[in-house]
């Protein structure tokens, strides 16, 4: 059919004898918004860098507008007319916003000189395209998330995209910025560009998409079917092989012993007068909005910024926190929110980042450090965690964002902390591994870790907490038992 | 409109190295106001001549991303090299052959460097500290160190010839070599290859996000090398300035140079991280140092006191840079930590 823009046929590629893709099949039409998803690792990514040429096919073809290529090459990719738009978007942060935008036209074309009026012209002919107000004179680096997105797809259209992937785009983005994105994607798909949204979160999906192509460990289960077809359980079911029930957690420790008290805390800027107690066994929900203090609340207990006033019980004893070694001293642990710049050492290798912080245990004990039993230490988390690698010896950015957190989680638990907080502990996520991270919360919890979550997912927060609590402008508003509190009762109250 | 544009070049940094510019200036003359004349003008940018050429080297390669500590080493081979060898055939004829030859020696070195960096990926630091023993080595071993003092009747003409000639209030001459067009010529040629070339556009991509660039299908192991074969010319041709300036070819003099040429360019503004700063901000940032210097000397402080102020200078200036992107970075560390987790 000549309305077709991009067909994959019998899609092969293995990497080390493992099967990333088999025998995948994709037909994408003009104006069609397809939604790819699947669980990490299931070849999503493989699958868009195939596409985009990045990775040849160990076999099958791909047909872009009419052409066959049993190989593509990136430029090529991008002259037929597909763009790729990467979570980190390819921007340059150095550079105006007229410049990311009109700059790569110039070099398609292959020439040699830049004439600085026809750069911006384009650019804001891009910008005016889609209806958006961003300075041209302004450097890259000082826009938001949601900004440096719309340059992106600028960029993406004046190249002449036909079809424009995008991978995981909401993430990073306010519920305002995804729906002004969402308008976006109808008008190129009004205009008949054809669009390939990647991404994890399923009421996405529905909203926004034709139809819909599912993936599980590399082979297409739902190929291009009507979305509407489809709702989040069914989608669930297909990503994942197994229907996916939400179990309320109900603690099995019912009497466990105070382990944090924190008395009229305060932090300037950051929140005011917070009283809340954990106890052993317990997962205590703290869920609020835009600068409601939840995280600095966190970054606080962990000894980032020392609290300006207030005082905090340890097993009921006063203790100061100052910095990170005394939270650490104390037996507090801290899974970040942003857990690819704050929590790990993305260098190094899946074990040094699980016994960095137990390192010193073992250096007290030997005058060098026992790297054998260093190891060991390793990989009874990565089995106790299901952390999915061939060998703990591999650098970390091998692993699926899941997976990574997995090992943020490993760290400390190789520390056998008291108090464990997690800021967002399934951002990013996808389902079946968030699942895996809330079960080994609960288990964490019934051997008698106060756990803490902050968190905005309301369905996490009410499934996964026995307490919850909830912050508004630096102050705790609520304070309710999960068991009775509704899903629309504590929305209501957050905004 | 117009002044949306003057706040925005009131914050940037070059702006703010020409207001120290002005501030040393006028704070010095008020002390001793003999330092207010043409003569002190002259000295300042005579004495800049030489760094800038350098330091427009350095920002070339410092913009793409990388360093270079072969200044010094290019600098010093190349001229003395070029120096010596037409001194070896006697060569009488002007001084563009000892020009031509020291630029073509800086560019085989800079070739050197770029593949060292593009090809092997040596860290830059790494390699280029390697390139910079190698070179003296070589110079010391090979060539011999002494000085070339009887130098060629072409580069003798060259460095006596002169733009204009003022005097200060007893008598003493502050004559502006020729070599001056060379300067210019130099910061002209570059700002139209950064501003109106794709190689340009390209330097200052890769500095900016090489991942990005390599996207983009920019070919980045390309652009390095150019980059740093561009410097090594560079490098080369300020050697032989240098030699024209003082008839005397003596590779000593250049020792330690690539330090004062990098503190140059970072005063100027650009960010040792690459893809940030302007050839404005590095000229800027030269003639700050060398006016420091003849400050120094018109006040009457021994002239090896300039290391120090020019240490205090390049900590001062990156420590407020610094201390901006501090704040700014927890202003928006306070947004960032307060944004929604997740959409579910």
């Amino acid at each position: 059919m000549s309305d077709v823009i991009l067909r994959a046929i019998n899609i092969n590629k293995s990497f080390a004898g493992v099967h990333a893709l088999t025998d995948v099949n994709l037909t994408i039409r003009k104006g069609e918004v397809r939604c790819l998803i699947g669980e990490n690792g299931c070849g999503k990514s493989t699958l868009i860098k195939v596409i985009s040429g990045v990775y040849t096919p160990d076999s099958g073809e791909l047909e872009v507008a009419g052409h066959k290529f049993g190989k593509l090459q990136p430029d090529q990719a991008m002259s037929m007319g597909i763009q790729v738009i990467y979570q980190d978007f390819s921007i340059f942060p150095n550079l105006t916003v007229a410049d990311n935008i009109a700059m790569n036209t110039f070099r398609v074309q292959k020439k040699k000189l830049i004439n600085w009026r026809t750069i911006r012209r384009k650019a804001q002919e891009a910008l005016d395209h889609l209806d958006v107000k961003i300075d041209l004179d302004v450097k890259a680096e000082a826009l938001s998330v949601a900004d440096k997105q719309i340059v992106a797809i600028c960029r993406a259209i004046i190249q002449d995209a036909k079809l424009i992937i995008m991978d995981e785009p909401t993430t990073a983005l306010t519920k305002k910025e995804v729906s002004s994105l969402l308008d976006i994607i109808r008008q190129l798909k009004e205009e008949g560009i054809s669009v390939i949204f990647v991404t994890h979160k399923l009421e996405e999906v529905i909203g926004v998409t034709d139809t819909v192509t599912i993936l599980r460990n590399g082979v297409c289960v739902v190929d291009g079917e009507e979305t509407s077809n489809f709702d989040a359980n069914k989608l669930a079911f297909y990503m994942t092989g197994h229907e996916i029930v939400d179990e309320k957690f109900v603690p099995e420790i019912t009497n466990g012993k105070e382990l944090l008290r924190i008395e009229k805390l305060s932090l300037k800027d950051g929140f005011n007068d917070i009283t809340l107690t954990v106890n052993s066994g317990d997962v205590l929900g703290v869920t609020g909005l835009l600068g409601s203090g939840r995280t600095e609340l966190a970054q606080c207990l962990f000894g980032q910024f020392p609290a300006t006033s207030g005082e905090i019980f340890i097993e009921g004893k006063p203790v100061k926190i100052r910095s990170v070694k005394d939270a650490i001293r104390n037996g507090i642990g801290y899974v970040p929110e942003d857990r690819l710049t704050e929590g790990l050492f993305l260098k190094k290798s899946i074990a040094s980042n699980i016994f960095v912080s137990v390192i010193e245990k073992f250096r007290k004990a030997l005058v060098f450090s026992d790297n054998r039993s260093l190891k060991a230490t390793a990989d009874r988390w990565v089995k106790e965690l299901l952390i999915k690698t061939p060998d703990s010896e591999n650098i970390i950015t091998t692993l699926s964002g899941g997976n990574q957190q997995r090992v943020v989680l490993a760290k400390w638990l190789a520390r056998n902390p008291k108090i464990l907080i997690l800021n967002g502990p399934t951002v990013g996520v996808d389902i079946g591994s968030k699942l895996e991270i809330h079960k080994v919360l609960r288990k964490l919890a019934n051997q008698g870790i106060a756990i803490i979550i902050i968190s905005d997912d309301i369905p996490e927060v009410l499934t996964n907490c026995n307490k919850v609590v909830i912050m508004k402008m630096g102050r705790i508003v609520g304070e309710m038992d999960s068991k009775v509190v509704k899903h629309e009762q504590l929305a209501g109250m957050l905004a | 409109m117009i002044g949306k544009k003057l706040s925005r070049i009131a914050k940037t940094n070059e702006f703010f190295v020409l207001l120290v510019i002005l501030v040393v200036f006028f704070t010095v003359s008020a002390i001793s106001p003999v330092f207010l004349s043409a003569y002190s003008l002259v000295s300042v940018i005579k004495t800049a001549i030489e760094p800038i050429i350098y330091a427009v080297g350095a920002y070339l390669v410092i913009l793409s991303g990388g360093i270079d500590l072969t200044v010094a080493g290019i600098g010093a081979f190349s001229m003395f090299t070029a120096t010596k060898i037409v001194f070896s055939m006697n060569y009488e004829g002007s001084a563009l052959l000892p020009y031509l030859l020291a630029i073509g020696f800086g560019a085989a070195l800079g070739m050197i460097n770029g593949l060292l960096i593009s090809r092997l990926k040596i860290q830059p630091m790494i390699a280029t500290l390697g390139m910079n023993s190698i070179i003296n080595g070589v110079m010391l071993f090979f060539i011999g160190s002494r000085e070339i003092s009887q130098v060629p009747i072409g580069i003798q003409t060259a460095g006596k010839t002169y733009v204009m000639t003022v005097y200060n209030a007893n008598g003493v001459a502050a004559p502006l070599s020729t070599t001056i067009y060379i300067t210019i010529a130099v910061v002209f040629v570059v700002y139209l290859l950064l501003r109106y070339t794709m190689l340009g556009a390209n330097i200052f991509a890769i500095g900016g996000n090489v991942e990005s660039a390599m996207r983009a299908g920019i070919d980045v192991k390309k652009t390095q090398f150019i980059v740093y074969v561009l410097a090594g010319m560079l490098y080369g041709l300020g050697g032989m300035v240098h030699t024209i300036t003082y008839v005397n070819s003596n590779p000593m003099d250049l020792l330690g140079q690539e330090m004062i040429t990098i503190a140059a360019v970072i005063i100027g503004g650009a960010r040792i991280t690459g893809g940030h700063g302007t050839l404005t901000g590095t000229v800027l940032g030269v003639l700050l140092i060398q006016l420091i210097d003849n400050c120094l000397n018109t006040v009457g402080i021994p002239s090896f006191w300039q290391r120090l102020v020019v240490g205090l200078v390049l900590l001062v200036g990156t420590s407020l840079t610094s201390y901006q992107a501090l704040k700014e970075k927890r202003r928006l560390h306070v947004e960032i930590s307060s944004a929604p987790i997740s959409m579910q």
